[in-house]
């Protein structure tokens, strides 16, 4: 089934659009949970929430790429039952290794308190996202996006793992020295 | 502070929930296009496995085929070259004696060689004469040798102006120098290993203006260096592990080769990478190398 048909379901509030977005994207939904969730109950019930957000999403939104939205919404619930795990200390998989990365691009003299609001940090990552050339931004996106492990992004694209771990690090250090500059934090 | 670094870490990774579509999309059809162009992930993946687990025994025996191929050309052209100075146009009336010698001996041995000898001592007599005379020629191959060896020897200057060039890539400072360059100054070891001489520094210019410093121990039978780069101009060879600094980065040392030598490249957190070529146990490594300690 064709995307926009889904959609229609959604519309018309066809039930038989939880199936089809199910059969249509499940895997990749529960690809994404996983990565950060490395359970599979967690993952499952991600996945099962995507649905119920999608549900209360669609309508009045319309999404372009059906895929990308329902991914979004897995990761940003994968990310809060995540930091929900992290205060009972239980848990593992690549999301910390990922986000002991990602602390390195913040300055040493930063306040948390001192951060921009989300929405403009969103614009600004992805100004800077604009600016690196495609291969680093897809291997930047798979790893903080996706937060696939090192061998995985380098298999995915047929790439040798030191090329992988250069790029990474190599981007991280111009989104460090773009955040200073922008004095987002 | 560094839970602050975490939940602003934490916030940059759900700030990236909002990340345009049209990259998100971009990073899915880079594969689908790998796909599509029969570089699927399975098969595919058996033939990069297998390039890369005996591609480097198929490069390293063709580099030592072509290395045995170059010195032995190298040798027949060195003999060659003796053997044309043998037989080279007489200049001198001696030589033009010897000529005429060797073709006497040409006789002779050619004589010699016919079933009807009548006279065995007129054979002999032959044969002192052809001693003689290919002891000469063996005197005149030496000197052609000689002369060779000459030719070669004139060569020398040449080589040395290559020498030259390449030590005008770099030059030699001292300590206080390497210390104070900017930037790479900052990861110069402090700590001497032990039976170590300290270090030679050299400053390296590339063409494109980019600086490396090279740092060379030895301690009279192995030789260790650092060479200081920053990473963004770093050329890693893919058969070098790199590890990055954090918590317990001595533990991705990788394993020493076969000859108890390690090679790897450190990526500090300034941009700066220190490839480590060396003999130390790991300990002495994150001495030398462990930024906390620079």
């Amino acid at each position: 089934m064709k995307d926009t048909e889904i959609l229609d379901l959604y519309w018309e509030r066809n039930e038989r659009a939880i199936a089809e977005s199910q059969g249509a994207y499940g895997n990749y939904c529960y690809s994404i949970a996983w990565h950060i969730l490395y359970d599979r109950e967690d993952a499952d019930e991600c996945v099962n929430d995507t649905w119920l957000r999608a549900w209360n999403a669609i309508p009045p939104n319309r999404p372009g790429k059906l895929a990308l939205f329902l991914g979004t919404i897995t990761r940003n619930l994968s990310i809060d039952r995540w930091k929900g795990r992290q205060t009972m200390k239980r848990g593992k998989g690549e999301m910390s290794v990922a986000l002991d990365e990602l602390a390195e691009c913040i300055p040493d003299a930063h306040n948390t308190e001192d951060m921009v609001e989300t929405a403009e940090l969103e614009r600004m990552i992805n100004v800077f996202l604009h600016t690196l050339p495609e291969k680093d931004c897809n291997i930047f996106l798979r790893r903080y996006w996706y937060v696939e492990d090192y061998g995985a992004i380098a298999e995915r694209y047929s790439m040798k793992l030191n090329t992988v771990k250069t790029s990474l690090f190599r981007t991280r250090s111009k989104l460090k020295n773009y955040l200073e500059k922008e004095g987002l934090m | 502070m560094k839970r602050d670094k975490k939940e602003s870490a934490l916030r940059i990774m759900e700030a990236l929930s909002g990340v345009d579509e049209e990259l998100l999309e971009c990073c899915e059809q880079q594969e689908r296009k790998d796909s599509d162009n029969g570089k699927s992930l399975s098969s595919g993946n058996k033939i990069y496995r297998w390039g890369r687990r005996y591609g480097g025994l198929c490069a390293a025996c063709l580099c030592l085929a072509v290395l045995g191929a170059a010195y032995y050309g190298m040798e027949q052209q060195k003999n060659s070259e003796a053997d044309m100075a043998i037989f080279a146009q007489p200049e001198c009336a001696d030589e033009a004696e010897v000529t005429e010698e060797e073709t006497d001996t040409d006789d002779a041995m050619n004589s010699g060689r016919l079933e009807n000898r009548e006279e065995p001592e007129e054979a002999l007599a032959e044969t002192g004469n052809t001693n003689d005379t290919v002891s000469q020629m063996y005197d005149l191959q030496g000197a052609a040798v000689q002369n060779a060896e000459t030719e070669s020897t004139k060569e020398l200057p040449q080589t040395d102006k290559y020498v030259q060039a390449e030590n005008a890539a770099g030059e030699e400072i001292s300590r206080e120098e390497a210390c104070a360059t900017e930037i790479l100054g900052t990861h110069v070891p402090d700590y001497l290993p032990t039976g170590y001489q300290p270090f030679r520094a050299v400053r390296e210019a590339g063409e494109d203006g980019t600086k490396k410093l090279l740092l060379t121990w030895t301690d009279g039978q192995h030789e260790l260096s650092v060479k200081l780069t920053l990473a963004e101009n770093q050329t890693v060879d893919d058969k070098v592990s790199v590890v990055n600094v954090g918590e317990n980065w001595e533990s991705e040392i990788p394993e020493p080769e076969e000859d108890g030598s390690t090679c790897f490249v450190l990526l500090y957190s300034d941009g700066v990478s220190a490839e480590y070529k060396g003999w130390l146990t790991v300990d002495e490594i994150k001495r030398l190398l462990d930024p906390d300690a620079q």
